[in-house]
């Protein structure tokens, strides 16, 4: 390489500050997505769905009861989750012991009302039958 | 700058591209049950809509919750009478008769009449002991063939009183109308239909606990077919101590009492493997092995204790629940 072609090359910005600042910018979302993936909430969540429609998602790990109006009531409890006092007049839904592991599932038909554990278990479960 | 702008085009749209190819949904109260989809590849979200406006239409034949039913309409007939039929019905019908048949009635669609009496059928308000001179004159009545199908036009006749009910075996056939919509499309996944199960990859499915001792009773892996469970833990009721649950004998017009808690069938054809499950629970043990292998089932049956596994022997099945050993079959 001659004298005279290095200077050019140092003279021209092939990178603008700009261009940095917005590669720097999608570096550290593109960190932040692969840290969320290894980070992302783990351990296992209760999904309440009404009529297909996803409600509530609450992690197991966390004690709490949620009153569904005109439903009936959650209760999350030391990792298990039961339903009780529910307006459907056949009452099958409220008579499963608690549920505790990854697509353990309290349905109530009359309400269509799906109460759902999703998450990765040890057991590795895709679907309960 | 300027540069940037498509690259973070490209980003956006693969990111969107990831939602647009994965669809989970969970719903109750279609079908008489519940349903949960996880599919996934390009195509997922026409997929669930076609799966629900099959299971709208099916509904619509099989329902006995749905007074416009074509069942309803068909246990409404005056002995003697006929009517045309979906080709739904027709297939589904011919289906039951052949487990019926072979099972000697352990799977019997024609037991409405007896469930109304102990409250076990859909549109039951309570359930109680039922009147055993009047379970016994009607259980005698409940045949199929108080039905004749001429599967060339579509056309039942009622050739003596009695009703029938698919809840035993509508299910399954939903399924494998689910499942060719899926393949159809191309996308791949896990349908769960009330418990009836079609995997197109290889899937770790957990058996439900009977008596919930444990989180599951244990794992079966399947690919590319169907897992149905039948269980005395669905619908039952308890008197002075006797448990009751909706699998009734077509012998003796009263549930089934021989020591089996569930029975899990893994068959390439959920309506028979829906059917299986019931047949197997009401035949009992001693039958299990005939009836899986005639129909290249396996059955993964639970007693109080023990897991017995029948028809593909050499399936293997992973015991979670530690109160429950393998039963070695001789």
């Amino acid at each position: 390489m001659t004298g005279k072609m290095y200077e050019k090359v140092k003279n021209s910005r092939v990178v603008s500050v700009k261009e940095i600042v917005a590669l720097a910018v999608l570096f550290v979302l593109c960190v932040g997505f692969v840290v969320y993936l290894a980070f992302a909430p783990q351990g296992l969540y209760v999904e309440v769905y009404i009529d297909g429609e996803l409600e509530y998602n609450l992690p197991i790990s966390e004690n709490t009861t949620v009153e569904l109006e005109g439903l009936g009531t959650i209760h999350i409890e030391n990792g298990s989750v039961t339903f009780v006092d529910s307006t459907c007049p056949d009452h099958i839904c409220e008579r499963m012991s608690g549920i505790s592991g990854s697509g353990q599932q309290i349905i109530c038909l009359p309400n269509k009302l799906v109460i759902k554990i999703s998450g990765e278990s040890e057991l590795n479960v895709d679907a309960v039958t | 700058m300027k540069k940037f702008v498509p690259v973070l085009l490209i980003c956006v749209m693969t990111l969107s591209l990831f939602g647009a190819c994965s669809s989970n949904y969970t719903t109750a109260g279609i079908f008489g049950t519940f349903l949960e989809l996880s599919l996934k590849g390009r195509g997922s979200n026409k997929a669930k809509k076609e799966c629900l406006e099959e299971l709208e239409r099916l509904d619509a034949i099989f329902s006995l919750t749905n007074s416009e039913s074509t069942i309803t309409k068909v246990n409404a007939l005056a002995v003697g009478d006929s009517m045309t039929v979906e080709e739904d019905f027709s297939l589904l019908f011919s289906i039951a008769k052949t487990v019926y048949d072979y099972t000697d009635g352990a799977f019997n669609p024609t037991l409405l009449p007896v469930s109304e009496l102990w409250g076990f059928a859909p549109y039951s308000t309570s359930k109680q002991v039922a009147d055993h001179a009047a379970v016994t004159a009607l259980v005698k009545t409940c045949k199929m063939t108080v039905f004749s199908m001429d599967t060339s036009t579509n056309t039942i006749t009622k050739v003596a009183d009695g009703k029938l009910d698919f809840g035993g075996i509508a299910k399954g056939y939903a399924l494998n109308r689910l499942r060719v919509i899926i393949e159809d499309i191309g996308v791949s996944g896990i349908i769960n239909l009330g418990g009836n199960i079609w995997a197109t990859d290889e899937s770790n499915i957990a058996v439900t606990s009977p008596r919930a001792t444990a989180q599951y009773n244990g794992i079966v892996t399947i690919s590319n077919t169907a897992i149905s469970t039948s269980g005395d833990y669905e619908r039952y009721f308890i008197d002075d101590s006797n448990y009751r649950f909706h699998h009734i004998l077509g012998s003796d017009g009263y549930p089934a009492d021989n020591g089996i808690q569930s029975v899990s069938v893994i068959c390439n054809d959920a309506a028979i493997g829906d059917a299986l499950s019931t047949a197997i629970f009401v035949a009992g043990m001693d039958k299990a092995q005939d009836i899986a292998a005639h129909f290249g089932a396996t059955a993964i049956v639970l007693t109080e204790n023990e897991v017995a596994i029948y028809g593909n022997t050499s399936m293997s099945y992973k015991i979670v629940d530690s109160s429950y050993s393998k039963k070695f079959l001789g």
